[in-house]
């Protein structure tokens, strides 16, 4: 019996094992349209990566044209009183407004005003900004207003309130050109934010009630930089971000196939972000490499859509060590193009602003990761989704600054993805997210 | 590895396309051969071939020439083709659920004759198999794997791919024992 048996496996091994037949042509053809496939995403997102690259530089370019003079006042100051030495002035000279500010300006409502004014300053050397005090004195002049108590005070706030008066000083004789030009708008930021993102989703469709009870909120994380234009009370920003979007499933039984290692493979398909439910309600989802489900009663395996369930699964998990219970967190990177509005409502000692927008996000990767063995892997990818989104974004932001150039920024925001993640099944899936964002603002 | 197939692979690796036609050409009747052994048919066997020349194409960095690149290619359709089974089993068999008749239908001498059939007519045996006979026939027979590593790669126990692989020799006996029969008959029709 023995002997036949080998027989048997002998005829077929040595029958079979070099069997090599011709192969139909159409197998070649779609490889290479699936190549080119690939290739074409591979493109687009490197594309997409650049675009958004060079949206930044672009509005960073706008920001400092706009930032530049649309209408200039050139006045002069003189020091009437010490002379200077060497390009030097002295430490506590008295700077009057010239009488010929007028004469350069006559249409400036402000000239006529400046005339004979006197106003102490400190300015350091010819050819830099002018001081802080000095600029505080000529806004008083210009605006017909005193700067408020705490601009007088906080040197910080000056690039806040001050800011569309750019005052630059040059030497000439005895007197000091003070130039102060208004801009569109009043200044350029650059903000640099990241926050630990906590992730949720909306869920509509068949047996959406059902599918909540088994989410649990994913904690992941985003990053990026701003340009900041602003306006009086009016900002807007424009930047780019990398943020990660996650939805998480408890309860997951995994069962480890074996043969595939993660180190080798990456393979592709199948798991399902919305994921699917099965008639019992059941969560299935089915990578490549594993079978993820959850648990009561287990499910051992599934065809095609439809999902079988056996009496005896628990008995087969004890005996099948390869099976454990876990959560199974998808993944979802995002490139990120924001767009955002802010009005500042206090800008005193600090600044606080209700801020609201839209943002560009192409879908980068995404990966599908389960704790086995104490460790976080890689078990598949999800297929099925949407490669470009539209998230709205509303929040607070709190700038605090602590030196001229400098501010401490405190963002918290709220994220809710419009278009579903996932398309081609029954069920929609709209993540929201919840982060506050800390960073650096930094005058440009 | 001749000349040939290194500047193939460099090919390859640069993402040449007729590079990739030509790698294609070289193995993709070798493993079209193993698609349909494992495949439950043909159009399962040509999605198998399709989605292991992605994955080679996309993965041939991690060659390190150790070892045939046929061998190498090989293992990843078998790859493909258990996660192929995986998705698409019904549940883990129990084997008591396809009775099948334990006579010893063939006898030495017919066991003899069947080196005679074709490798295509043995395909067609092969392919005839209950899906978890022809995995653990397929892996046993034909890659030489043992009993424990199909365990662990199917998720099953060892007793039960010990009896799978039983089941599956029966079934081709008979299959072999039918296939003389039908031989017969159509010479005798013949004569």
């Amino acid at each position: 019996m023995r002997r036949s048996e080998n027989r048997i496996d002998r005829l077929f091994r040595e029958k079979l094992s070099h069997y090599e037949a011709e192969v139909s042509l159409h197998v070649w053809e779609k490889i290479t349209d699936r190549l080119a496939q690939r290739r074409r995403m591979r493109l687009l997102r490197i594309y997409l990566s650049f675009a958004a690259s060079v949206a930044l530089v672009i509005s960073l370019g706008i920001g400092y044209y706009l930032g530049q003079s649309r209408a200039s006042r050139v006045f002069s100051v003189t020091n009437s009183q010490q002379q200077h030495n060497a390009g030097t002035l002295s430490k506590t000279n008295t700077i009057e407004i010239a009488a010929n500010a007028a004469k350069s300006e006559p249409s400036h409502p402000a000239s006529h005003h400046l005339q004979g004014k006197k106003y102490e300053g400190q300015p350091s050397t010819p050819e830099d900004t002018l001081s802080f005090d000095t600029i505080r004195s000529i806004h008083t002049v210009v605006n017909h207003n005193p700067l408020p108590g705490y601009l007088a005070s906080n040197p910080g706030m000056c690039r806040l309130e001050n800011s569309n008066h750019q005052l630059k000083k040059t030497l000439s004789g005895n007197s000091i050109q003070a130039e102060i030009k208004r801009s569109v708008i009043d200044r350029v930021y650059l903000s640099f934010t990241a926050t630990p993102l906590y992730s949720y989703r909306v869920v509509n469709g068949v047996q959406s009630a059902t599918l909540d009870k088994f989410e649990k909120p994913a904690i992941t994380f985003s990053a990026g930089m701003n340009a900041i234009f602003t306006k009086g009370r009016l900002q807007f920003s424009l930047g780019t971000y990398f943020t990660q979007m996650a939805l998480r499933i408890d309860n997951v039984m995994l069962r480890r196939n074996g043969l595939l290692s993660f180190d080798t493979y990456a393979l592709d398909k199948n798991v399902q972000p919305a994921t699917l439910l099965n008639s019992s309600g059941k969560i299935i989802t089915d990578t490549h490499e594993w079978i993820a489900s959850n648990s009561e009663p287990f499910i051992t395996a599934q065809y095609s859509d439809q999902t079988f369930l056996r009496n005896d699964d628990r008995e087969l998990a004890q005996m099948n060590k390869n099976i454990e219970l876990t959560s199974l967190t998808q993944k979802f990177n995002y490139l990120e193009i924001p767009l955002n509005f802010q009005y500042n409502i206090y800008q005193r000692q600090f600044l606080l602003g209700i801020q609201a927008g839209i943002n560009a996000n192409l879908l980068v990767s995404n990966a599908t990761m389960a704790k086995v063995d104490g460790r976080q892997i890689r078990v598949g990818e999800t297929t099925s989704l949407r490669t470009f989104n539209i998230v709205t974004t509303c929040g607070l932001s709190v700038a605090i600054p602590f030196t001229d150039r400098l501010s401490f920024l405190i963002e918290p925001r709220l994220r809710y993805y419009i278009f579903s993640v996932n398309r081609g099944v029954a069920i929609d899936t709209h993540p929201y997210t919840y982060g506050i964002y800390t960073g650096i603002m930094i005058r440009y | 590895m001749t000349d040939q197939l290194r500047e193939i692979i460099a090919g390859c690796l640069k993402g040449e396309l007729s590079a990739q036609e030509k790698l294609y050409r070289l193995y993709a009747g070798k493993m079209w051969g193993v698609c349909r052994r494992y495949a439950m048919d043909a159009e399962q066997a040509k999605d198998i071939l399709q989605e292991g020349f992605i994955v080679i194409f996309e993965k041939l960095h991690q060659y390190k020439g150790k070892g045939s690149l046929e061998g190498w290619m090989r293992r990843i359709f078998v790859n493909l083709a258990l996660a192929e089974y995986r998705k698409k089993r019904l549940f883990f068999y129990d084997t008591n659920e396809l009775p099948i008749n334990l006579q010893d239908d063939v006898s030495e001498e017919e066991l003899e004759e069947a080196w005679e059939f074709s490798e295509e007519e043995l395909m067609e045996m092969i392919t005839s198999l209950p899906p978890q006979y022809r995995m653990v026939f397929n892996l046993y027979a034909i890659e030489g794997m043992s009993h424990k590593e199909i365990a662990q790669m199917l998720g099953i126990s060892e007793g039960t791919s010990k009896s799978n692989l039983f089941r599956a020799r029966e079934w081709l006996k008979k299959k072999i024992a039918g296939k003389k029969e039908m031989v017969q008959k159509t010479l005798k029709l013949k004569s």
